[in-house]
Formats: C-alpha cells, structure tokens, sequence
C-alpha cells in the first residue's frame, strides 16, 4: 500500500489530511512537527511527504533540506502545506528540493486529486 | 622749472588715479571675496544641519569634505576620513565595491558620458548592522570630472517596518486560513458522506456552512492582496502571455458554475486574427480576467449574455472589454466603482455575496502593468462594459 507521510503542528488539519488520505485508500504517518517529519522519514520510508511550512522545533524547510540529503530518501516527492501569503517561503521550500506545494484552505478532493498526480507522476 | 613742477604734479595725479584705480579693485575683489566668504559659510552651515550625510571628494577621488551626519552614519572619525581617497572605504559598499569604484573610473576616465540625473545608488549593511541608502553623484563642469557627491541616510528604521509589515501579512495570512483549511475540509468530508449518510436538512445546512466559508476565503484573499499591493509586497512575474487562452481557461470555469447553478448563460470570446501576445503576470491576469467575468456573469439576469472581446489598438497595446447584459450601473456608482469596498446598491448586487474590494484589486493589479481601466454602462438596466488594456510583448523584453 503507498504511504504517505504527514507532518502538521496543526492537529485539526493533520487529524483531515490524514482521514482524508486513508478515505482515498492510502496507509498514513503523521509527525507534528520539522524534526519528527525527518525522524519518521528515515524510519518509515514512505512514497510521499506532506510537509507543513511553518512548525515548531525545525521548519518545513529545513526538514526538506535534511530529507532530501539522505541517500535513500532524496527521490521521495515533498509536497509543502503553506497558506497562500507565504510566497518566500514556498521559494524557499522549492529551492530545498520540494516538488509541489498546495496552498491551504484546500478542499479534500483535491487534496486526494494532487496527491494521486504527483504520486503518479514520480511512478508510484 | 615749471615743467618740472607741472611733471611732477602730472605723475602725482596719475599715482592718484592708479591709487583709486587699485583701491576700487582692492575694495571690490574684498568684497567679493566675503560674499563668497558668506556664501562658502552659509553652505557649510546648510549641509552641517541636513540628517543625511554628505561626502565630497575632489578629482582624484581625495576626500575633501563630509559634515557631521556622515561620520555619525558611517561611525568613522573625520579626521580619520578626511583627505583619504573615497577607495579606502570601499569595504563598507560589501559586494559592490568593484561596481562602485568602476561607475566613479567611468566618471573620471569619461565625463562625457555622463547623462544628467545619472546617479549610483547603493543599499549598504554596515558593520554594526545598520542599513544605509548611498546616493552617488559626480560633480562635472564643461567636461570636466571636479569628483563626487554622496549622500548617506541611514534607513534601519525603514526596513524593520518594511520587514514587520511583511511578517504582518504572513502571520496573518497563516492565522486565518488554518482554521478555514479546517472547517471547510470538515464539513466537505461530511457532505461526502465518509463520516456515514446524512438527511436532507444535514446536508443542506452543511452546504450553508461551505458557502460562507467561500465567501470568508475570498475576503481573507482579498483583504490581503490589498494588504499586499499597498504596502508594494506584491511581485510580478511578467512573462509572454496570449490572452485568448487565458479568457478560455475563465470563460470555461464560469462556463462550468453556471450549469453547477442551473443559471443558463451565453458566453463568447471574440478576438481579432493576429492578435499580439501581452506582457503580464499570468495568475494576476487571470485574476483580473476571472473578476471581470465573474462580476459580469453575477450582475446579469439567467438567460442573459456575457461577451468577451479581445483586440489589438495599435502595435502596443492589446485592449480587452467585458460586456454584460446585466443591471448595468448608474451614472453616480460608476464614479465610484472602483473604489475599495464600494458596491452598488441594485438588488441583485447586494444578493450576490461580495466584498467590494475586487474592483479595487483589479484596477491596481493593471496600473501594476502600465495599463488602464475603465467603465461604460448606459446606466441602471442597460449592462455593462469594462474595458483594460495591457502593453503589448516586445521579443527583446
């Protein structure tokens, strides 16, 4: 089964995102902050990685940054969480190596839209 | 002897004459003297009492002047600057200095190139964190390079603000639409059904629910983007743009809604053969376009039409018109349209959720692109055409 992993400080959104994930069929992991997310990466290995922008301890960005330098995980896709407002930071994420970012309100369909593109655009 | 003496008074008169000839002369290059004297201390007096710094070099780049602000900006000592060459101090322009130094040897080595109103200007990071703004110019009398004038201020205050405010519209950003991602994901999951069938009343009011927290998104949207544009946070991406495929991609969503809300509607794009790309930032185009149509296709009645007209005027600009069938707009709300929240008072204006600051959005986003906006309606019942035009793309942009 294709797992995803989650990280969002927010619980209300990270308890949707992943309800919604495993609704669409997908096995979920869920870390609430940028040092869990990175911790949790090189421990479950999963096939997609949805990052929040703006979290406690380590940033979205730097989390990016510390995934994408590990051998075994510099070709999972990395999809930012950022509401719309956060242009700089989105670069940021972008020059860290992310492929995607979705920008928050989204609706749950199209979070599973997204998620189906890039995971089949990356063969997976 | 008399001529003797009449030689002798002859010479005297003349000594006298020459006499008042050198005192004149004496007295009048004194008296120029001082009023350049005062003119010298009257300038010195003006340029100790302005808070921007001043430094003055000569034509070999020699330090010959700096008042009182310039040291206190710079934090050196004058008499550790003054009489040194301006090159010493190129360590304080950081990465610029080779750009600096090159545009004063330009000066120097070519005074003729010099255009007036030519100027360096340069934001500097000081060593104790301060942020100055240097203004660069050279001094040149009939060709001749006489050396540079710069103008410091420090700005550290400006770009904390600059920065707060940035943050501001972030934090504010993230702030609101968390609890939006929320709600609206919520309540979408339920009206799916994943949390087990609802009634009929259940859905109905969660549809409410999702409807306003539509309109909440759009106001954040707006209210930041307006945020944004006033305090210039707004960056375009200008790129070559065909506005046909961007008035498709906009006729075809709205297309789409009118069926979702059984409003039937004729829609049309119209374009002139050949018609030259524009140069424009492609999401904020869009935005423009999908505001206009949005309002043309909300403010007229089902069964009404919709036009979209695209043509060239001339080789430079591109003009595009929106034309509605709808309410139209009176003579006193048109004056007012485009102000920030200001919307008119027609039933079906005020039935339509709205915010009053897309126009105003709008408008900025095309003055943005040196373009222009405008209205016709002939008046309450008669419809409406807003009118923009963009610069046409030039290859060599």
């Amino acid at each position: 089964m294709t797992k995803i992993l989650i990280a969002e400080d927010e619980p209300d959104i990270r308890d949707l995102v992943a309800f919604t994930l495993r609704f669409a069929g997908y096995e979920v992991v869920t870390g609430t902050n940028g040092e869990e997310a990175v911790r949790l990466a090189k421990d479950e290995l999963p096939d997609l990685i949805l990052l929040d922008v703006r979290m406690p301890r380590m940033t979205g960005y730097e989390a990016c940054k510390q995934i994408k330098a590990e051998p075994n995980l510099k070709d999972v896709p990395i999809v930012f969480l950022s509401a719309k407002g956060q242009e700089t930071e989105i670069q940021d994420g972008m020059d860290a190596g992310a492929e995607e970012y979705l920008l928050k309100p989204f609706a749950p369909d199209q979070l599973t839209e997204r998620v189906r593109s890039i995971l089949s655009k990356f063969g997976k | 002897m008399v001529k003797a003496i009449a030689g002798q008074v002859a010479i005297a008169i003349n000594n006298a004459h020459l006499y008042e000839l050198i005192r004149d002369q004496a007295e009048r290059l004194g008296g120029m003297l001082r009023k350049e004297q005062e003119e010298a201390s009257r300038s010195q007096a003006i340029l100790e009492a302005v808070a921007d710094g001043v430094v003055v070099t000569g034509p070999d780049n020699e330090i010959t002047f700096l008042n009182n602000s310039a040291t206190s900006i710079l934090g050196f000592a004058t008499e550790n600057i003054l009489h040194q060459t301006l090159d010493a101090f190129g360590g304080i322009f950081g990465k610029a200095a080779s750009t600096w130094m090159q545009t004063i040897n330009d000066w120097s080595n070519d005074p003729a190139s010099y255009q007036p109103g030519d100027s360096y200007a340069e934001q500097l990071e000081l060593e104790d964190g301060r942020i100055a703004l240097v203004h660069l110019a050279p001094v040149i009398l009939q060709n001749d390079f006489l050396g540079t004038v710069s103008i410091f201020r420090d700005i550290t205050h400006e770009v904390e603000v600059d920065r707060l405010k940035s943050e501001f519209v972030a934090t504010v950003s993230h702030e609101l639409r968390t609890p939006m991602t929320s709600i609206r994901g919520y309540v979408d999951i339920l009206l799916m059904g994943a949390a087990g069938a609802m009634n009929e009343n259940q859905v109905h009011f969660l549809q409410i629910v999702k409807n306003n927290t539509e309109r909440l998104n759009i106001l954040v949207n707006d209210l930041l983007d307006i945020s944004r544009i006033e305090a210039g946070r707004i960056t375009l991406s200008p790129q070559s743009l065909d506005l046909r495929d961007v008035a498709e991609d906009v006729l075809a969503d709205i297309l789409r809604r009118s069926e979702e809300e059984n409003k039937p509607m004729a829609f049309s794009l119209e374009t002139t053969k050949n018609l030259p790309r524009v140069l424009g930032d492609a999401e904020r185009i869009r935005q423009v376009l999908g505001n206009l149509i949005d309002n043309a296709y909300h403010y007229t009645p089902e069964n009404g039409q919709v036009t979209v007209n695209i043509s060239a005027t001339n080789g430079s600009l591109v003009r595009v018109d929106v034309k509605d069938s709808g309410v139209g707009i009176s003579q006193e709300d048109q004056e007012r349209i485009f102000d920030r929240f200001y919307r008119g008072e027609d039933p079906l204006v005020l039935a339509t959720p709205g915010t009053g600051l897309g126009l105003a959005i709008v408008k900025q986003l095309i003055e943005m692109h040196h373009g222009k906006i405008w209205l016709e309606s002939g008046g309450e019942g008669k419809g409406s055409t807003f009118s923009f035009t963009l610069p046409a793309y030039k290859k060599d942009e």
